[in-house]
């Protein structure tokens, strides 16, 4: 008996099990084509989900820069680094309202009349109704063409000193509140 | 006449023709059944993705050596295979009690394949079982003609002392 002869018959004695293998050549073939699908599924995934939750997270951040300060009450813009406190006037009322009585270059009546003494100086304010005497000197500062006039005067309801701003033929304009002077007038 | 995989059928009538051979390498080159089995399954797989057209079924034929040769060898080179427990002949072949004197021929055939070096039996295996020249191994394996020859050379002369009455061809 050759080598030849007995080297083959050994070896087809080992017979592996052919249908158990061709199945699981399918099951595996299977098992590929699945994850060739999920594969070639996950390349095509359209431009719009890759950019939605990009979108999504920075308009989040936005909402959340700008409402987060609101619920604490922090300003927005803080003008001039100034806070509320410095931003309100004894009156209780903001610079811009006297900004704009300035800007008017009229008086109201309603808001803000002058008494006029006996010998013609200021001895009274009345602003928002309520009354302000004179109790102070005037002094007068030239800047700009305009004059202004600081007078001291006892508020019914505050007592602090009102720097008010006086303009030539013409009647007090508004009243500010500040106890240094000329700091806080507005022009 | 071109073949390919177009069909099922085909792919399937493929493996069933060509698993004993694909399984036989895998086997003499990894001495264990289960390990075979899983590099037939792989062969196959390789198989079917490549789909080649090929010539003729002895292009398919040396194709699939090839590819069983190579997916043998990286195995092998694998650290848990070269610290796993190889089975024992009889386990390998499925040997039965019946025709002891046959059995006693093959076992010791086996035993004495087995007991050469890896870079021999391939060859051997080529040459004795599949019926390839030896320019055909060296296509096969990508080695020399010369080294091919150099390594039946030389498991023969190992097989000689180890099988004193058998034949070489």
């Amino acid at each position: 008996m050759s080598f030849r002869n007995d080297y083959k018959s050994a070896f087809r004695s080992a017979s592996p099990d052919i249908k158990g293998i061709i199945a699981r050549v399918h099951e595996r073939l299977n098992e590929n084509a699945h994850l060739e699908i999920r594969t070639e599924q996950k390349k095509k995934r359209p431009l719009w989900q890759i950019i939605a939750p990009v979108a999504g997270a920075a308009a989040c951040i936005a909402l959340c820069i700008i409402f987060i300060p609101r619920f604490f009450g922090l300003p927005l813009n803080n003008a001039g680094g100034m806070n509320n406190a410095e931003n309100m006037d004894g009156a209780g009322n903001s610079p811009e309202f006297h900004d704009s009585m300035s800007d008017s270059d009229s008086t109201s009546d309603s808001e803000l009349s002058l008494v006029y003494g006996e010998n013609g100086d200021i001895t009274e304010v009345v602003y928002c109704g309520k009354r302000y005497f004179r109790t102070g000197t005037i002094r007068a500062d030239e800047a700009s063409g305009n004059i202004n006039l600081v007078i001291h005067v006892d508020g019914a309801d505050f007592a602090n000193t009102y720097f008010v701003k006086y303009r030539e033929n013409e009647d007090i304009i508004y009243v500010a509140e500040e106890n240094s002077e000329w700091t806080y007038v507005f022009e | 006449m071109e073949l390919s995989l177009k069909t099922a059928e085909s792919f399937d009538d493929a493996m069933r023709k060509y698993i004993p051979m694909v399984y036989a390498i895998a086997l003499e080159r990894l001495k264990n059944a289960a390990d075979a089995e899983d590099i037939t399954q792989e062969v196959f797989i390789r198989y079917f993705k490549a789909d080649k057209t090929f010539e003729s079924e002895e292009h398919r034929r040396f194709f699939l050596i090839r590819v069983a040769v190579n997916c043998s060898n990286s195995f092998a080179k694998s650290s848990w295979h070269r610290h796993r427990t190889l089975c024992d002949p009889d386990d390998i072949l499925g040997l039965s009690e019946n025709h002891e004197t046959d059995n006693e021929r093959k076992r010791a055939v086996l035993e004495a394949v087995m007991k050469l070096p890896d870079k021999y039996r391939t060859a051997v295996h080529l040459f004795y079982f599949e019926d390839l020249s030896i320019a055909e191994i060296a296509e096969v394996t990508g080695e020399k003609e010369s080294t091919v020859k150099s390594h039946l050379s030389r498991a023969r002369e190992k097989l000689k002392k180890l099988l004193k009455d058998e034949e070489f061809e």
